[in-house]
């Protein structure tokens, strides 16, 4: 597997306050990594290093193979479009000019991609509206158009969909998706919202305390998940004695539901509870959550 | 560094405060050259004494509402993010913003030039007087606007905008009155930001200017070099 982002053993400290600790990851190439901790867990911090907002304590990082501490690592930069924490706009400017400076910055020869991008973004009808007057949602979105001037070949976006409202995530996750489906960009993205990053990533890093608990892609994530039935019955009691006498692992959730871990033959289920008096009023399949499987690898709290 | 130099020269012709001060600079220098009395040199002195004086809050305004934003309101992570070197990044910085504080004093000053030679206040005018006037009060806006910008590298939000502010006021009032104060210094009290300027009279070449224009250089080095090496090294947001 070809990968654009390596890190190994990298640390920062702030202060006693270690906020990388040892952390080894690889972004493949291509691919939405969704990358998932609590506050404070190192996802920030790790994207500054990436974007060289901030420099690593010890450890090195490879972009594009470029190691971090080489003096080439500038000229790999130039293939990151980046948005960290807050999208970075001039907000005494239109949309336009705020992409028409990006391109200077990049050293651009012309402005001809701008129509594309702000039409991308959803934003081609903003004229001559100042950025101070955009909705938070405009906002991020135009900060993306802006990371995406010169074409990179990796997005870094950090909490894009903080904030927005449910209209707006869809329309961002959707631009996530057609940017890595129609131009190939590798996105590494972060949320804490993360039923909405199960629905985008293609590959996850869990971190927790600076360091990456596990690494895994989306097919082998879901391989991972516990399968589980949700039953609702009219007399608990007779549930839990059937499911127990056959030794399958269950969590009583109220009076009259309770989810079984495991698959067991409905048919067989519902002859078993009808001697015990007991009647099934319904039946769901159900797959963990990438939350629910997120808090099993780091032990619950705030995610 | 031509790139970053070209964005920076973009968003000042955006900028509308910009041709503000630029229009009321270049007014003040007309109105000056007109109703100043044409005696005793203090129309000829009036730029100099300004640029101790009044340019400190110029460069002050300027830096405060133009650069400020991009340290402290994280834009400056378009450029570090795509790849511009940190170096390149406040050097540009640097060289724009002194080449604007330079050209709204310049601005001021040709205006009122302009206007006093069409009245007929310039006669008996020592060219090298001019030349060492000019150059020395330069220096100092250099020094006011890179000292400016080390505040926004050095702090941060809040405190760093009042410092751009202020710090350079107190400075340029620290050289008066320690120039008043100590008169018995004599030229080396002409030696602190500010003092020099308000001494200056442009039918004589200034006494030892080429020491003063040094000192002036010598304090925008250092004060250059320390906002380098902290921002090669300072995390961002």
């Amino acid at each position: 597997m070809e990968y654009v982002f390596k890190t190994d053993g990298l640390n920062k400290t702030y202060g006693s306050f270690q906020a990388l600790n040892n952390l080894k990851m690889a972004v493949p190439k291509g691919s939405i990594y969704g990358f998932v901790g609590k506050n404070g867990a190192g996802k920030t911090t790790l994207m500054r290093i990436l974007c060289g907002l901030q420099m690593p304590t010890t450890g090195d990082f490879e972009l594009y193979g470029v190691k971090g501490r080489s003096s080439k690592i500038h000229e790999a930069r130039r293939r990151i479009g980046s948005v960290v924490e807050t999208p970075a706009l001039y907000t005494d400017m239109t949309a336009e000019d705020n992409l028409k400076l990006q391109c200077q910055i990049l050293g651009l020869p012309d402005y001809k991609s701008i129509p594309e991008l702000l039409s991308l973004v959803g934003l081609e009808n903003t004229g001559k509206k100042k950025v101070k007057n955009f909705s938070l949602g405009m906002r991020q979105r135009l900060g993306i158009a802006v990371a995406l001037c010169g074409e990179p070949d990796l997005l870094v976006l950090d909490e894009p969909i903080n904030g927005l409202d449910p209209q707006g995530i869809v329309e961002i996750r959707e631009l996530i998706m057609k940017l890595n489906a129609e131009r190939k960009i590798t996105v590494i993205i972060s949320s804490h919202i993360l039923d909405e990053l199960a629905k985008l990533a293609t590959y996850y890093g869990f971190i927790d305390k600076g360091h990456i608990v596990k690494e895994m892609s989306a097919d082998e994530l879901e391989g991972a998940f516990r399968k589980s039935i949700r039953i609702r019955v009219d007399h608990m009691e007779g549930l839990t004695k059937t499911l127990e006498s056959r030794g399958l692992e269950y969590k009583v959730i109220s009076e009259t539901e309770c989810d079984i871990y495991a698959m067991p033959m409905i048919t067989d289920l519902a002859l078993a509870l009808l001697e015990e008096k007991c009647n099934i009023i319904s039946v769901t399949e159900k797959d963990e959550s990438l939350e629910g499987f997120y808090l099993s690898l780091v032990g619950g709290g705030e995610s | 560094m031509i790139k970053l130099f070209q964005s920076y020269i973009f968003r000042v012709a955006k900028w509308p405060v910009f041709w503000i001060l630029m229009a009321v600079g270049m007014a003040g220098g007309l109105i000056a050259g007109i109703f100043t009395p044409k005696y005793a040199g203090l129309l000829l002195s009036l730029p100099f004494m300004l640029s101790g004086i009044l340019f400190p809050h110029y460069v002050g305004l300027f830096i405060a509402l133009f650069n400020y934003p991009q340290f402290t309101g994280g834009t400056i992570r378009n450029q570090i993010g795509v790849g511009h070197k940190r170096s390149s990044i406040l050097f540009t910085d640097w060289f724009s913003s002194n080449l604007i504080s330079l050209g709204l004093y310049l601005s001021f000053t040709g205006a009122l030039y302009l206007s006093a030679a069409i009245v007929g206040g310039l006669t008996d005018v020592s060219g090298k007087a001019v030349f060492w006037a000019v150059l020395i009060s330069s220096l100092q806006i250099i020094f006011y606007t890179t000292s400016a910008l080390l505040y926004c590298v050095v702090l941060k939000g809040i405190l760093s905008f009042l410092a751009v502010y202020f710090i350079n006021q107190i400075i340029a009032c620290a050289g008066f009155l320690i120039s008043l104060k100590k008169a018995s210094w004599g030229f080396w009290t002409q030696l602190l930001p500010s003092a020099s300027v308000m001494d200056m009279n442009v039918y004589e070449p200034v006494e030892k200017g080429w020491i003063i224009a040094l000192v002036s250089l010598a304090l925008v080095v250092v004060v250059y070099m320390i906002s380098q090496i902290y921002f090669k090294k300072a995390d961002l947001k």
